[in-house]
């Protein structure tokens, strides 16, 4: 009888610990574990968290940058001198203004992409979407624009000088350096409305 | 010996009775965020919950990894997690605990929220319920959840930054195991 009982007190103590809701079991607290997620789901990773700090960094002064640009970019393509039917005096001084603001337009956009290039991925790494899709999509066509029109422009004052007109391909200045500021404006402008 | 055995059996069967265990069927939560040019909003519906009822009163837990939160941009998505501690604090968990299973239209709860490494209560969050399709449950409700409560900056756009009340939408079916 004594070891019947004892069988019975056994069992007792086995379901108060198994089932939920039992003296026992109230003290359980649930847990994530409880939930059935990955481990690496939970898991902190803070090298991660250091990535994307950096990132984080790395493009608000992309962005910084980005906007202060714009600034003698536009500069630049106001000032563009009629090598057409225009005073040499005036072209001339025209000329190096404009020389002067595309330069620092040259610099300033290759400091502001490197930094867009050089922060690191996150992890949806070449998975982009949204209007950052477009962002990075659109600079397809300002970086080989504003690549190719400080080229153009280049050979478009070296035929004035000549005093020849403006011929080839560097009659196409004009136009590709416009597609470098439309593009690269529409590309600031999506990200400031994105962040 | 027989009744012993028998009263053995009936006191089992009273405590496996009172015992309910309840599963996250399906959930979305959508944070809400405000700024002066633009508002954003980010769901999730990879969270997962879990239940338990008995005598003392139920206990529920839901949690959604950060990183499951999609606004529809990548940049922004990356920028939510780094802003709310997200890599290091990879998980957004609410437990409750009510006396019982509501049983009425709307009920309202105590959700301890622990995120981006802070823990904050908010009291009394009421919620509707919508359904109780095959004895579930299916309820929503929103969380006012503020950023200033996890200690998390907020982040701007032009000097300006966004609103710290962040709301999460929630829409929840629970089902019972």
């Amino acid at each position: 009888m004594k070891n019947i009982l004892k069988s019975i007190l056994a069992v007792w103590v086995g379901l108060g610990l198994a089932v939920p809701g039992s003296w026992a079991a109230e003290a359980k607290e649930l847990s994530l574990d409880d939930l059935g997620f990955q481990a690496d789901q939970m898991k902190s990773d803070p090298a991660m968290q250091a990535r994307l700090h950096k990132r984080s960094r790395m493009l608000k002064t992309h962005q910084i940058l980005g906007l202060v640009t714009a600034v003698p970019i536009l500069a630049t393509v106001m000032t563009a001198p009629e090598f057409e039917g225009g005073n040499p005096a005036d072209v001339e001084s025209e000329t190096d203004t404009h020389k002067m603001l595309g330069i620092a337009s040259g610099a300033m956009y290759l400091t502001t992409a490197g930094f867009a290039l050089a922060a690191p991925e996150g992890e949806t790494a070449g998975r982009n979407k949204g209007l950052t899709k477009l962002h990075k999509a659109l600079a397809w066509v300002h970086f080989p624009a504003m690549v190719a029109a400080p080229i153009l422009g280049y050979q478009a004052y070296k035929q004035a000088e000549k005093g020849e007109s403006i011929h080839g391909s560097a009659k196409y200045h004009r136009e590709v350096a416009g597609v470098a500021a439309g593009s690269y404006l529409a590309a600031m402008l999506v990200m400031v409305f994105n962040f | 010996m027989r009744r012993l055995l028998l009263l053995s059996f009936l006191g089992f069967l009273s405590v496996v009775a009172r015992a309910e265990n309840w599963v996250l069927q399906s959930s979305t939560l959508t944070y809400r965020v405000t700024h002066r040019l633009h508002k954003v909003e980010g769901t999730s519906r990879l969270s997962r919950g879990k239940g338990l009822c008995d005598a003392g009163g139920c206990q529920f837990l839901v949690a959604a990894p950060v990183n499951s939160f999609d606004s529809g941009d990548t940049n922004r998505d990356l920028h939510m997690i780094e802003t709310t501690r997200g890599a290091t604090f990879p998980m957004v968990k609410v437990t409750v605990k009510m006396p019982a299973v509501p049983a009425g239209d709307s009920f309202a709860a105590d959700l301890g929220i622990e995120f981006s490494g802070q823990s904050h209560t908010y009291r009394a969050v009421p919620f509707t319920v919508v359904g109780r399709a095959n004895g579930g449950l299916t309820f929503k409700g929103v969380v006012p959840l503020n950023v200033d409560d996890f200690k998390i900056p907020k982040p701007s756009l032009l000097g300006m930054a966004i609103k710290a009340e962040v709301p999460i939408d929630a829409e929840m079916t629970w089902a019972k195991r």
